[in-house]
């Protein structure tokens, strides 16, 4: 019995130190998924994109350290609600449904949310580039496709629709270029760079279905480390962030591997995105 | 050589030949296949879209030989410990072992890391996913390394104990003499069983965005859209680790046996 009550009270000893290891410092944690460039990424290992260096510009506002953790965009929440990460900058769209678990900054830059579409789709409902998002969404039939917990897999049921949800880019695109759905809403960059890889199968809609404004999220009720996120993000312009991203900014579309997309891309006035 | 001899050597030259061919065979049909799958892909295969990331990939390639190996000492040592702790006297220790095993039992190497990572982590205070990762596998593993123990030492019969205490041997060296090196042998041969398993399970490491194999291959994917490309070669890559190691298992049990 004296055994066992030392053998407990070692393991207790352990948990409590463990418990106590780390404690509070003032490094910035900022959550992001490394998936979609040119906004976050990752090359060998080390986070980069448009993104990541509005992260170092807000550590660099705040006076704190900058570290980037690398999570599914699914995961981004429950990351940050377990105090994992500080602030999630990762083009997260400002919606209600996220808003009841997170709190978030005011927008700090814009997506127009277009349509990946398979051609034979097109052919068969007389849909082009050219057509207006209203007709896509007239048609009852359309099968939509999109990722768990973004804009492209709830924004299709807002407009009334079932959405084939994937837990990946990838396989959201493939299943458009498949045939396996139709149309997949998303901002322009992911649109534009399924469409590169799928060049006969597919199409890209270029009138929007919806501007979604992005947002950092912070923990509910951080409301100092809020208030000056806020701060930062009004005085982007002042305080030359906007000007020091401008390359990155101007050559994201470097990650578009098609000429004449990038003209077209030009041509319909479709931005990426809206600094 | 008398004719008889020399007929049946023909012979068995002939089947090691004609095995030979068999097997060249069906592995020409299993990559036929891969061939065939990579072709029928609706974006163009073009393995060139792998260029730039030939150094990341193998980098995630040496991690899952590297966590991998971590996890196979660590669950060794834990699968040890629990070992000892079912042989014990103590029943609450046996109890413990049981009511553990039926645990991970239950449990989904997925679940296994992700509450790892996400659950037990935070309650300590602690977000080092990697580590956090890695424990889970360990976790995941030491049942099944567990069991490996057990096994091999009942292969010992009863009679080598007894010889062993005829002889005066301490307990140490009983060990260090007698059983370890028999135990050694037959232990082998499952280890490397769940060491391949281990390698297999660390693709799920992925999902706590650890820099594995199927991390940086991912990696690569969302930069290139080279889904097609990038699985066929993570695939490719895990079966150079897992095959030699089933077939170095093969060739040290037929060494080793002792029959």
């Amino acid at each position: 019995m004296k055994k066992l009550v030392l053998v407990f009270t070692m393991f207790l000893s352990v948990f409590t130190l463990a418990a106590c290891g780390l404690g509070d410092d003032d490094v910035l944690r900022v959550g992001m998924d490394t998936s979609y460039p040119p906004f976050e990424t990752t090359l060998d290992g080390e986070p980069e994109g448009i993104s990541v260096e509005i992260a170092k510009e807000l550590g660099d506002f705040l006076g704190r350290e900058v570290e980037i953790v690398e999570t599914d965009f699914g995961g981004l929440i429950q990351s940050l609600n377990i105090g994992e990460v500080d602030v999630i900058i990762g083009s997260m769209s400002i919606t209600e449904e996220r808003a009841q678990s997170v709190d978030f900054s005011d927008p700090y830059q814009q997506f127009n949310i277009i349509g990946l579409v398979n051609q034979d789709f097109g052919d068969t409902h007389g849909i082009d580039s050219q057509s207006s998002h209203e007709e896509v969404l007239e048609i009852e039939e359309t099968r939509f496709t999109g990722i768990v917990d973004q804009v492209s897999g709830d924004l299709p049921r807002e407009f009334g629709f079932d959405v084939i949800e994937e837990n990946d880019l990838g396989n959201a695109v493939t299943n458009v270029a498949q045939g396996q759905a139709d149309v997949l809403m998303m901002s322009g960059m992911p649109v534009a760079r399924g469409h590169v890889a799928n060049p006969d199968s597919t199409f890209i809609l270029y009138d929007y279905f919806e501007p979604s404004p992005i947002g950092m999220a912070v923990r509910q009720g951080e409301d100092e480390l809020l208030n000056d996120i806020n701060e930062f993000i009004a005085q982007m312009d002042e305080l030359g962030v906007n000007d020091r991203l401008a390359d990155l900014w101007e050559n994201a579309d470097d990650w578009i591997d098609d000429e004449d997309l990038k003209e077209a891309m030009q041509e319909f006035e479709m931005e990426y995105f809206l600094p | 050589m008398t004719q008889k001899s020399l007929t049946q050597m023909t012979r068995t030259q002939k089947k090691s030949t004609q095995k030979k061919y068999h097997y060249l065979l069906a592995i020409g049909f299993f990559l036929a296949f891969v061939v065939f799958v990579a072709l029928r892909q609706t974006s163009p295969f073009q393995i060139g879209r792998l260029d730039g990331y030939v150094a990341s990939i193998f980098g995630g390639f040496l991690r899952t030989i590297l966590v991998s190996f971590i996890a196979l000492i660590g669950s060794t040592f834990t699968g040890f410990l629990l070992f000892l702790m079912s042989k014990s006297n103590n029943g609450l220790f046996r109890a413990f072992v049981d009511v553990f095993t039926e645990i991970i039992y239950g449990t989904p190497l997925l679940v296994a890391i992700i509450m790892m990572a996400w659950v037990v982590g935070p309650a300590f205070n602690t977000y080092n996913r990697p580590v956090l990762g890695v424990i889970g596998l360990i976790v995941y593993i030491t049942p099944y390394m567990t069991n490996i123990f057990r096994s091999a030492f009942k292969s010992i019969p009863e009679e080598q104990y007894l010889a062993m205490d005829v002889f005066g041997f301490t307990n140490v060296q009983k060990y260090i003499y007698i059983i370890i090196p028999q135990v050694l042998r037959i232990l082998m041969p499952p280890l490397m069983n769940n060491f391949s398993l281990i390698i297999k399970g660390s693709a799920l490491l992925h999902v706590i965005a650890y820099g594995e194999l199927f991390h940086t291959v991912g990696v690569m994917q969302s930069r290139t859209f080279g889904y097609a490309e990038g699985y066929i070669t993570m695939w490719a890559l895990y079966i150079i680790i897992t095959i030699p190691l089933s077939q170095f298992t093969r060739y040290f049990e037929r060494r080793w046996s002792l029959e």
